[in-house]
Parts: structure tokens; sequence; C-alpha cells
């Protein structure tokens, strides 16, 4: 049984309009996603902006009710407790969000910060909290001297890293991190990355890792899945994607992606079209209208994800068949 | 605490900001003004309606013209005259020659009679000379020989009082601002109505943030039907203008019949506690107020408060299990503290000039004194070119109302995280 797992998971935003705030349309934001991670495993999420990404991380953590499906943490359906029941899962999995500077509270110093998480969840005695704050703050590599400074005082990665340490304070097995680089500079994001690895294999953690930037994912992640639109469109193994990849669209990612080595020239790729409005999301295939490989079927009926070999799954009718042909 | 608040950076730039340093020890003598009529009895609604010297002094360190000094000592002594001749009659009451607020010397009456006969002596003949104010204005012998008999009676009528009977201090501060057409003290009305400004002011400006933060709390974060409920009594409210609730308020008010129903509720506390008839007290204007001008914190504070929920740091602090209380109050609510301040320092300005408005208009205090009735006083006078009572009021509330608005604008900057 996986350590965490969501089943046909559906997130509708309601659109409310007109004189009585009716319920006029949704937001399709995730579309039935299915995924399993193993324990001590990361998985990465991938996929352009608006795709869903995020609502899907938040609605595993259940910051988010789904509209439909269900999530599994450690063989306990979390999705339908109710907030005093989820407290106890509410320690063992946390969650890094996206943007430095507004995920800190700007009125609470580090350790305010800190120490507010630490007695709510009772993790260590009273006499000894001090000490787990300044442990804490080394473990993100922070000076504890740092402890008593606000939120602005801190650099984009010193916040991020405090944001870090807000998440490992309750001890947690498992961790969404949405996009936790993104915000911040080139050097900085390697120096975050290492220490999420560092902090990974420390603590045996489980992760979820959400991110746009395919380079970052396959350094990171040991297997991962492309969304578009709401929907999972492949799910592939990190090792050795530039071979492993099918589906058009995770083609397409890959190529947008730069060559940083000069002979190795390539004809610059972009993807044609816009993406379809997830309020109104086409009835087949969801990247049908800006897929080089497209079939008038893949326009009016929507591919099954299927498992193409080891831990692999397309959603991609024409490849498949392509590929049964031989 | 204390050093923590002083090293604290929000205190060191408002230490910075000299002009708001200022504003609020000019605001705090206000205050202490305004507790010390409450408390120590300073300025007493009596002192404020009685008669201390003749009508329409002139204040503001201007000197009255000689006709005007003359019929003021004339209506001064006559009034002793009046009581010499009323003590005569009935040589057996004890009551004593007071006029004025003034002790009229203990003294013999006949050698008081003989005073009151020197000074007519004098004064007589002062009284002969026709357009006496423009003989002076033009100066010369004649001149001269009038403002020596002015003197001289002006000595005999002041010999009347005593310096012990009052500080002679305090009764030159008492006429510093000269006196209204009822011979009352402008100053001292002015100096009471800053307690009615500053309880209106504060109690107005309290209950409306009080109410308009929790309301707006509430709505913003919960959304959904509490929201709504929310919304739509907003917008009610925000269509009553203050001035007709007010005046609906006083019709209720009147004949005293709330009164009875709440002292019969609460076993006469309730008169013991505001010292009072209801539509007596300021009650009536700071519910008008309070009811109306939540509206405003109101709408602020739930937009804010939208603006929050969806940030990541009160998710992150949901993420953690908070409970709704615990993420309102400790993540949502110290991020909102620096438009409550500056909802409150509004409001305050508000509420005063509003209280002026309507006692302006005769809705507002109906017992002691306050700006807008001093200004209400003062219609008339202004044309005769007898300013110091609307000069008096209007420099008063000038000196309250710029300090908080100094201090508030600079309370927008001091408390905002991103300013430096």
């Amino acid at each position: 049984m996986s350590f965490v797992k969501a089943e046909d998971l559906v997130k509708h935003f309601p659109i409310r309009g007109g004189v009585f705030s009716r319920i006029v349309g949704a937001v399709h934001a995730v579309n039935g996603v299915s995924l399993q991670i193993e324990k001590g495993e990361t998985l990465g999420v991938i996929g352009e902006s608006g795709c869903g990404k995020s609502t899907l991380g938040k609605t595993i953590i259940r910051l988010l009710q789904p509209t439909a499906g269900s999530v599994w943490f450690d063989g306990t359906m979390t999705s339908a407790l109710s907030h005093n029941d989820l407290m106890p899962f509410r320690r063992r999995m946390q969650f890094i969000f996206q943007d430095p500077y507004s995920s800190l509270n700007p009125r609470m110093t580090a350790s305010q910060m800190l120490t507010e998480v630490i007695r709510f969840h009772d993790i260590v005695p009273v006499g000894e909290r001090k000490k787990y704050v300044d442990e804490l703050l080394e473990t993100v590599q922070l000076r504890p001297e740092y402890r008593n400074r606000y939120p602005h005082e801190f650099s984009g990665g010193q916040r991020q890293r405090l944001n870090i340490a807000r998440a490992l304070a309750v001890k947690p097995e498992f961790i969404i991190a949405d996009e936790p680089v993104s915000a911040l500079d080139v050097s900085v994001q390697a120096q975050i990355l290492n220490l999420l690895m560092d902090l990974r294999e420390q603590f045996g953690l489980t992760m979820m890792f959400i991110s746009h930037d395919l380079k970052v994912v396959e350094h990171f992640c040991d297997r991962m899945i492309v969304m578009y639109l709401g929907s999972v469109m492949e799910r592939v193994s990190c090792d050795n994607i530039y071979e492993d990849v099918r589906h058009p669209y995770t083609k397409a990612l890959l190529r947008s992606n730069p060559i940083n080595d000069p002979d190795e020239q390539t004809e610059l790729f972009i993807l044609e079209g816009e993406v379809p409005s997830p309020r109104d999301p086409p009835p087949g295939c969801p990247f049908a209208s800006r897929c080089e490989l497209v079939e008038d079927a893949c326009r009016s009926t929507q591919p099954e994800l299927v498992t193409l070999g080891e831990g692999q799954q397309i959603a991609c009718d024409p490849v498949v068949r392509k590929l049964r042909e031989g | 605490m204390m050093q923590r608040l002083l090293n604290s950076r929000s205190f060191r730039k408002y230490w910075k900001h000299k002009p708001a340093v200022v504003s609020s020890i000019i605001i705090a003598g206000y205050v202490i003004v305004s507790l010390a009529i409450v408390f120590g009895d300073l300025v007493t609604i009596e002192n404020c309606e009685q008669r201390v010297a003749p009508k329409e002094l002139p204040g503001f360190g201007l000197l009255p013209v000689v006709s005007e000094e003359l019929n003021a000592q004339e209506e001064y002594v006559n009034e002793i005259d009046r009581l010499l001749q009323k003590q005569r009659k009935n040589p057996d009451t004890e009551e004593k020659c007071r006029y004025m607020g003034l002790e009229v010397v203990d003294r013999p009456p006949e050698q008081l009679e003989k005073e009151i006969e020197e000074y007519f002596a004098v004064a007589d003949q002062l009284y002969q000379i026709d357009d006496i104010d423009d003989i002076v204005a033009e100066g010369g012998s004649e001149a001269q020989d009038i403002l020596s008999k002015l003197t001289k009676a002006r000595e005999i009528q002041r010999g009347f009082y005593t310096a012990e009977s009052q500080d002679a201090l305090a009764r030159k501060l008492q006429l510093s601002l000269g006196t209204d057409r009822q011979g009352r003290s402008i100053f001292l009305r002015a100096v009471y109505s800053i307690k009615v400004a500053i309880t209106v002011g504060f109690v107005t400006g309290i209950l409306a943030v009080g109410i308009g933060t929790i309301l707006g709390l509430i709505a913003g974060y919960s959304g959904g039907w509490a929201d709504a409920l929310v919304t739509w009594l907003y917008s009610t409210f925000a269509s009553i203008p203050n001035i007709v609730l007010l005046m609906v308020l006083a019709w209720v008010f009147q004949g005293g019949e709330v009164d009875k129903w709440l002292n019969d509720l609460t076993n006469n506390y309730f008169e013991k506690l505001i010292g009072g008839a209801l539509e007596e007290t300021l009650i009536p204007v700071i519910i008008a107020f309070s009811a109306t001008y939540w509206i405003g914190p109101c709408r602020i504070i739930r937009g804010e408060t939208l603006k929050l929920r969806e940030s990541e740091y009160v998710q992150a602090a949901r993420v953690m299990g908070f409970s709704r209380f615990r993420v309102l109050f400790r993540h949502i609510l110290p991020n909102l503290s620096h438009l409550m301040l500056i909802n409150f320092s509004l409001l305050f300005i508000g509420a005063i000039k509003s209280e002026v408005i309507l006692s302006f208009l005769g809705l507002g205090v109906q017992r002691g004194a306050s700006w807008g009735k001093m200004i209400d006083a003062s219609k008339s006078d202004v044309a005769n070119g007898m300013f110091w009572q609307i000069g008096a009021a209007t420099a008063f509330m000038f000196g309250l109302v710029l300090a908080f608005n100094i201090l508030s604008d600079a309370l927008q900057d001091i408390l905002d995280p991103k300013h430096v």
C-alpha cells in the first residue's frame, strides 16, 4: 500500500454570477488525478502555470476540500476527516509555499513563529523549546542569533530556509513543496535544492515536489507526473527522461528547455496556440488544440492512461497505437 | 516589555517623526484636561453656566473702550447697591453680598454705602460726557482728565471685592477670552467643551472601530451567509443619515420613559452610572455616531481580511492545524492593527467635528457647553465685531483636530511595515 495516495481527485471552483450569486459554472482545476507516492520516494509534479498542480498539492494536504475523489495517507482516508480528526495527520504532513515573501507572518519573529508551532503540537517539552528552535535554525543553515529577527530582515533565500524550518518543526514524514525555488535567484535556488535534498536524506522524508522547471524535477525527483489542464498526461521515471518520455506535450516541454552546449544546435521549439480555458475544458484530449500528432478522435474522446513499461504511463492514443504497431 | 517597546522599529520611527511627537504631546494635554474635568472637577457645568463678569467683555487681550468699561462698572456697582438695600431691609439675613462669583468685601454697610456714593460722584461726571470714546481717541488734556477719572472709578470698583475671594490668576484666565451675552466666561466654556469633545471622540472611535473590526473579521474570514449578512447590514446602516437617527433617539429618550425602564431593570444603578437623565447626557450623540460610523472600518477590515485569508502565511497557519480563532487573532488581526489605529484616529476627528455640527443645529449636547453650542451662540455676534466666542471655540477645536490629523498621517507611515 502506498504511503500517500490520491484516487480520481477532482477539484472544481464554482463561479458565481448574476443578481443572486448563483453558481453559473466552475473552474476545472484538477480533473480526476490519481497518484501514489511510496515511502521515502519523491514525486515531481510538472506543468505550466494554471495547470492545477498547486491546487492538487493543496487538495492533498486538505487546505482545499476535494470536490470528488479521495486522498489516503498511511492507510487512512484523510479527505473525509473532520478538522479535529485530521489533527494527528497535520503534524505528519507539511507544506512549503512558493513565495518566501508572503508565506511568513510579517509581525512574528523567527522564534515566535517556530515556537508557536512547537507549542501548539507539543513537539518537545517546555524546557527544551528554546534549544529546539536553535537546532531547527541550524538544520536549515540559519544562524541561531537570527532568532529574534522579523521576516523583512531576511533575504529571499533565508526566508525560504525559515519556511522549511517551520515545515520541519513538527517532525513531518511527508512534505509537499510547491515551487519552493521558483521565486529565488538561480544561485540561491541551487542552495535551497541542495538543502532540501540533504534534509530529505537526513529525515527520510517522502516528498511531492511541484515545479514548472523540468531540469529541477529531473535533478530532484525519483518519478514525475506531467499535468496539463488539470489532467495527468504522462507518468515517467526521472532516471532517463530524455529517452523515456513519449507524450507530445512532455516532449514539447523538453524541447523548449535551452541546452547548455553550443555545439548541440537544435531548432527553437515553441508550442503554438493557447491553453484552453479551465472553465470550459474541451471534451477530448485537453492538449488536442496544440498537439502536432492530433487526430480527429483526439478532439472527441479523452485518452485513458495506458501503462507502457516499468512505471511509465501515458495518455495519448496516437502514440500508444504507434508503439503497439511497432 | 517597556524596554522592548522603546527599542521597537515603530517606536524609533515615531520618535524620528517630530511633528507626530509634538501632536501627541498636544493631544495628551487635551486628554489630561478632560480627565481633570471628569474626575477632578476642574471645571463643572455650574462653572461654565455661571455669570462671572459683565456681558460681552472682549477677550484675547483687547481692552474695552471707555464707554463699555463704564457700562460694565456701573452694572456691577448697581448690583452691589441693590444687594446692600436688600440687606438693609432684612438685617437678620446672613446673606453675603455675592455677585458674579465674587464676594464683596466684608465691611460695615455704612462704609460700603459711602464708597458707592464716592464711586458715583466720580463716574457721574464721566457719564455726562457725550461721545466720550471719540474724545479719548483724539487725545489731549481732556482725554487725560477722563482717563485719570476712569482710573479712580476703576480703583473704587475693584475695592468692592477682595483678592482672596478668588485667585487673581484664575480670575484673569477666566476673563482672558472675554464673556458671552450672559456674562459667562468663554474660557471656562471652551475648556469644559474639551471634555465633551474627547469623550465623544474616544467613545465613538473605540465603539465604531470595535464593532467594525469584529464584524469585518467575521464577514471577511467566514464568507458565505455571514458575509452576506454583514454586507447587508452595513449597506442598510449606511443609508441612515446620523442626524435623522439622532433626532429619532432624542425623541425616544424624551420624557424619561427609557430612563425609568432601564432604572427598573438595573435596580437604579443605571442612573448612578450615567449621572442624570439620558437625554441630557452625551449618550444619544454617541449611540447615533457609533451606529453609523462603524461602517467605514468594517468595510476596510472586511476587504483586508479577504485579502489576508488567501495569503500564504495564513494558509501556512491552517496547514499547521491552527484553529480558526488562533488564525484570526494571531495571524490576521495583528496585520490589521495599523488599519484599526488609523481608522480610530480618523473617526476621532470625524466625531468631534460632527458633534460640533450637531450642537450647532441644537441636536447635540443639551446641558453644559460645547464648541458647537458656542459657535451657534455667536452667530449674530460676529456681525457686531464680537469674534472672541467663535474665535475661542474654533481655536480650541483647531488645535485638537490638527494635532490628531498630523498624528494619524504619521501613524499611517509608522505602522506600515513596508515604509522605512
